[in-house]
C-alpha cells in the first residue's frame, strides 16, 4: 500500500546569517501520511534548525519543502504562519508553557491562531475546553486541582504532557517534537514517547521526533540519521529502526 | 488582534506587581504634570481677571508691582499715603470719568478691610467687565454698613444683618480694635475668584470717622483737622447716586480720611490714559504712582512665570524618570520572554503579533498610568478646592482641560507609545531571529 507523502523535501540548502558553511543541505527527503519518523543527530547538526524549515519559520537559500501538498515556497511568510498554525503541533525540550496562561489556556493556544484547529477541537468534544480536558486526562491530567495550578508550578514531566496535550488539540495533521523528552528522567522518557503514540493511534497523524539520544530509536518505526541526509548521499529510510 | 489582546491582558496581570509600579510612576507624573499646569493656568485665568475696566490706579510714590500688590490684592502695606486733596483734584480731572477712593491696613479677623464707596460697586469690574453682584442684601457701604466678600461669608459663617468690628491693622491679634464701632453687613458678594471674596467693604468716611474718633479719644496721634471739613463735602458728593442702595444717607458717620493709600480711575477717552498716566507720574504737589493694572498684571505674571517654567519642567523631567522605569521594566522582561514568544510563534503567532504583544503592554501602562493619574488628580482638586478657594482665592474648574493639559496628554500617550516601540522592535527581531529554539 503507497501512503501518500505528507512532508516533502527537495534540493534543500540552508545556512544562518552567521554561518561559513551550508548547515543543512538535503537533496530529497519524503515523509509520509501517518509515519513516525525519528531523526537522530549530534547536537549541533541543525536538527532543530530543520523542524524550524519545516514549520515556515525560516526559508532556505535554496529548494523546496511542500507540505500535505503545499509548497512553502509559495506561501508568504505570514501565510506561512497560518499554515503552521493549522497543521503543525510542536512541543519541545522544556520551558514549553507561556507562564501567563492557565494549564486549559496553554492547551487551547494554537485554536486562538488557527481557525481549523479551533473548529476540529470544537467538533471533536462539544467546546475545546472540553476537548482539552480530555486530552489532558489521556495523558494523565485530569486532577482538578492541578489544573488549577499555574503552569509554573508544575514538573517537568507535567510540563510536556500539557506541551502534548497542546500540539494534539485540533489535531494537526503533523506533530514535530524537539527532544521534548530530554529534561525527563528514563522512565518519564519512554512513557511520554508512548503516551504520544498512544493519543495519534486513530488519528493520520504524522509524527517527526528529532533529539541526539538514540535509545528511542527503537521505539520508532522508522528513524534517520540526519548526516545521512546531507549533501550527496542516498536517502533511504531505514526499516524497523534500523541504523 | 483579539487574541494578542487577550494575552497582552494576561500578560500585564501576570506580572503585576512590576506593572503596578510603572502604573504608578506614571500617574504621578500625569498628576504633577496636569495639576501644575491645571493650578497654573487657574491662576493665570484668576489673576488676568483680578481687576478690569479700571485705567488707572494710583498711589504714592513706590514700585508699580507693590501698588498693585497693595490696592488690588490687599498684600502688604503701602507705608506712603495719597493726601486727599490730590485726590479730589485728580478726581475733578476732565479727562477722568470716575474715580474710588481706597484706604486699607484695617482687617477684620485677618481678612483685609477696604475703604471705599458705594461708587465701588459701581464701577469696579473684574474678568470680563464684570460687576460685583450681591448673592444677598444691598451694595451699601455708606454709613456702617459692610459688603463681605464671599469667602469672608463663608469663613466666618457671616449673613446679612450681622456686624462685624474692624481691628486696626492685620491679623488676628492686634489689640487694637474699634470695638464700639460695629459695622452691619449689608450684602454679601457672589464669588469672583479674585481677592474680593476675601475683603470687607465699608464706606471710606466711617473708616476715616472712627480712626478719628479713635485717635481722638486716646489723645494719641494727630487728629486730622482736615477730615471733619472734608467730610462735608464727601457727603455731598455722595448724593446722587445709587437707586439700588435704598438706605437713607442719614446714618453716614462724618468722618473723611486725610489720606488714602491709593484711587482707581476710569477715563472717558482710553487712548488718553498714557497722558494721564505720565501726568500723575510727574504730579507736582506731591510724588504719586499711576499704574495700568492690566500691564502691572502682567509685569507681575511675568515674575512668577519663571517658577512655573520650572514647575513644569520639573514635572517633565518626572516624566520622562516614570518612562524610563517603565522601559527598564519592560526590556528586562524581554529576555525572559523569548521562550515565551517562540512559544508564540510555534503555534502560529506572527512577528508582527510579538510587536503588537509588547507595544500593547506599554501602551496600556502610559494609558492606565494617564487614566488612573487623571482620576487621581481630580480626587485631590475635589478636595482642594475649597482649600485653595479659601486660602488663594483661586476657583479652580475640575473637569474642564484646556487645550495646553490635552497636548500634555497627548505628548505622555505618545511618548509612551514611542518608549514602546524600542522593546517592541527588540522583541520583534529576536523572534525572528530565534526561530522556534532560542539558546540562552
Ligand atoms: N537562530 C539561530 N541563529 C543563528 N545560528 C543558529 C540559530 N539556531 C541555530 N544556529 C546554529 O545552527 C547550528 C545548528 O543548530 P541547531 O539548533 O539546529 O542544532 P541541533 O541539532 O538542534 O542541536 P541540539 O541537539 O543541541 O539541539 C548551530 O551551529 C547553531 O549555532
Ligand atoms: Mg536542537
Amino acid at each position: 500500500m503507497k501512503k501518500e507523502a505528507c512532508i516533502q523535501i527537495s534540493d534543500l540548502q540552508f545556512q544562518w546569517p552567521d554561518q561559513k558553511e551550508t548547515l543543512l543541505n538535503i537533496p530529497e527527503l519524503i515523509i509520509n501520511q501517518q509515519e513516525h519518523l525519528y531523526i537522530q543527530g549530534d547536537s549541533g547538526s541543525g536538527k532543530s534548525t530543520l523542524l524550524n524549515l519545516l514549520g515556515g519559520i525560516i526559508e532556505p537559500q535554496q529548494g523546496d519543502i511542500t507540505i500535505l501538498g503545499q509548497s512553502l515556497r509559495q506561501l508568504s511568510s505570514s501565510q506561512r504562519d497560518h499554515f503552521r498554525a493549522a497543521h503543525i503541533g510542536y512541543v519541545f525540550q522544556q520551558f514549553n508553557l507561556v507562564p501567563y496562561l492557565s494549564i486549559l489556556d496553554n492547551v487551547t493556544l494554537p485554536c486562538d491562531f488557527s481557525s481549523e484547529r479551533y473548529k476540529r477541537a470544537g467538533a471533536s468534544s462539544n467546546s475545546i475546553k472540553k476537548e482539552a480536558m480530555r486530552l489532558l486526562s489521556h495523558l494523565g491530567l485530569e486532577d482538578e486541582a492541578l489544573l488549577q495550578k499555574p503552569v509554573t508550578q508544575l514538573s517537568v514531566g507535567q510540563q510536556q504532557r500539557v506541551a502534548a496535550a497542546r500540539a494534539f488539540i485540533g489535531s494537526p495533521e503533523i506533530i514535530i517534537a524537539d527532544e521534548p523528552t530530554s529534561s525527563l528522567d528514563a522512565n518519564a522518557q519512554e512513557s511520554f514517547i508512548k503516551l504520544l503514540f498512544d493519543e495519534v493511534k486513530s488519528k493520520n497523524t504524522t509524527i517527526v521526533f528529532v533529539s541526539h539520544d538514540e535509545r528511542f530509536i527503537p521505539l520508532f518505526e522508522h528513524s534517520i540519521q540526519l548526516t545521512s541526509l546531507q549533501a550527496n548521499k542516498a536517502t533511504t529510510l531505514m526499516e524497523g529502526g534500523q541504523l | 488582534m483579539k487574541r494578542i489582546n487577550h494575552l497582552a491582558i494576561k500578560s500585564l496581570k501576570y506580572r503585576k506587581f512590576t506593572i503596578t509600579l510603572s502604573i504608578i510612576s506614571i500617574s504621578l507624573s500625569v498628576i504633577l504634570l496636569l495639576g501644575v499646569e491645571r493650578i497654573r493656568n487657574q491662576v493665570h485665568e484668576s489673576f488676568a481677571s483680578t481687576i478690569s475696566g479700571t485705567d488707572l490706579i494710583v498711589g504714592a510714590r513706590t514700585g508699580s508691582v507693590s501698588l498693585l500688590l497693595s490696592t488690588v490684592f490687599h498684600i502688604g502695606y503701602a507705608n506712603q499715603n495719597v493726601s486727599y486733596e490730590s485726590y479730589e483734584a485728580i478726581s475733578k480731572n476732565p479727562k477722568v470719568a470716575w474715580s474710588i477712593p481706597l484706604s486699607l491696613g484695617d482687617s477684620h479677623k485677618s481678612f483685609p478691610v477696604l475703604g471705599t464707596t458705594d461708587e465701588y460697586f459701581e464701577h469696579f469690574k473684574y474678568g470680563r467687565k464684570q460687576n460685583l453682584e450681591a448673592a444677598a442684601g444691598h451694595l451699601c457701604v455708606h454709613g456702617m454698613g459692610a459688603v463681605i466678600g464671599a469667602d469672608v461669608a463663608k469663613n466666618l459663617g457671616y449673613s446679612v444683618g450681622d456686624e462685624l468690628i474692624v481691628t486696626h491693622g492685620m491679623g488676628d491679634e492686634s489689640f487694637v480694635k474699634h470695638d464700639h464701632d460695629p459695622f452691619t453687613i449689608e450684602a454679601v458678594l457672589k464669588p469672583t475668584g479674585t481677592p474680593v471674596d476675601q475683603t470687607v467693604h465699608v464706606s471710606i468716611n466711617s473708616m476715616g470717622a472712627i480712626h478719628a474718633e479713635f485717635y481722638n479719644e486716646e489723645d494719641s496721634l494727630a487728629y486730622d483737622p482736615f477730615a471733619e471739613a472734608l467730610a462735608a463735602h464727601q457727603n455731598e458728593h455722595d448724593h446722587h447716586h445709587h437707586a439700588h442702595c435704598n438706605h437713607g444717607h442719614s446714618a453716614e458717620a462724618g468722618g473723611t480720611p486725610s489720606t488714602l493709600t491709593g484711587f482707581m480711575l476710569g477715563l472717558h477717552k482710553r487712548n488718553e490714559v498714557l497722558l494721564m498716566q505720565r501726568h500723575l507720574n510727574t504730579y507736582e504737589d506731591e510724588p504719586l504712582s499711576a499704574i495700568m493694572p492690566v500691564v502691572t498684571l502682567l509685569e507681575l505674571w511675568n515674575v512668577v512665570k519663571p517658577i512655573q517654567k520650572t514647575l513644569i519642567i520639573i514635572s517633565f523631567l518626572v516624566l520622562i524618570v516614570a518612562f524610563v522605569g517603565m522601559l527598564t521594566t519592560i526590556m528586562t522582561s524581554l529576555n525572559e520572554r523569548r521562550r515565551e514568544m517562540a512559544i508564540l510563534r510555534s503555534v502560529g503567532a506572527k512577528p508582527r503579533d510579538i510587536f503588537q504583544l509588547i507595544i500593547i503592554e506599554s501602551f496600556s501602562v502610559t494609558t492606565i498610568g494617564i487614566i488612573v493619574g487623571i482620576i487621581i488628580l481630580h480626587l485631590l482638586l475635589l478636595v482642594a478646592k475649597p482649600i485653595i478657594s479659601s486660602q488663594l482665592g483661586i476657583l479652580i474648574n475640575i473637569f474642564d482641560f484646556n487645550m495646553m493639559e490635552l497636548s500634555f496628554v497627548s505628548i505622555i500617550l505618545l511618548g509612551g507609545l514611542l518608549i514602546g516601540f524600542w522593546p517592541a522592535y527588540l522583541s520583534y527581531k529576536h523572534s525572528l531571529a530565534d526561530g522556534l529554539t532560542i539558546k540562552v
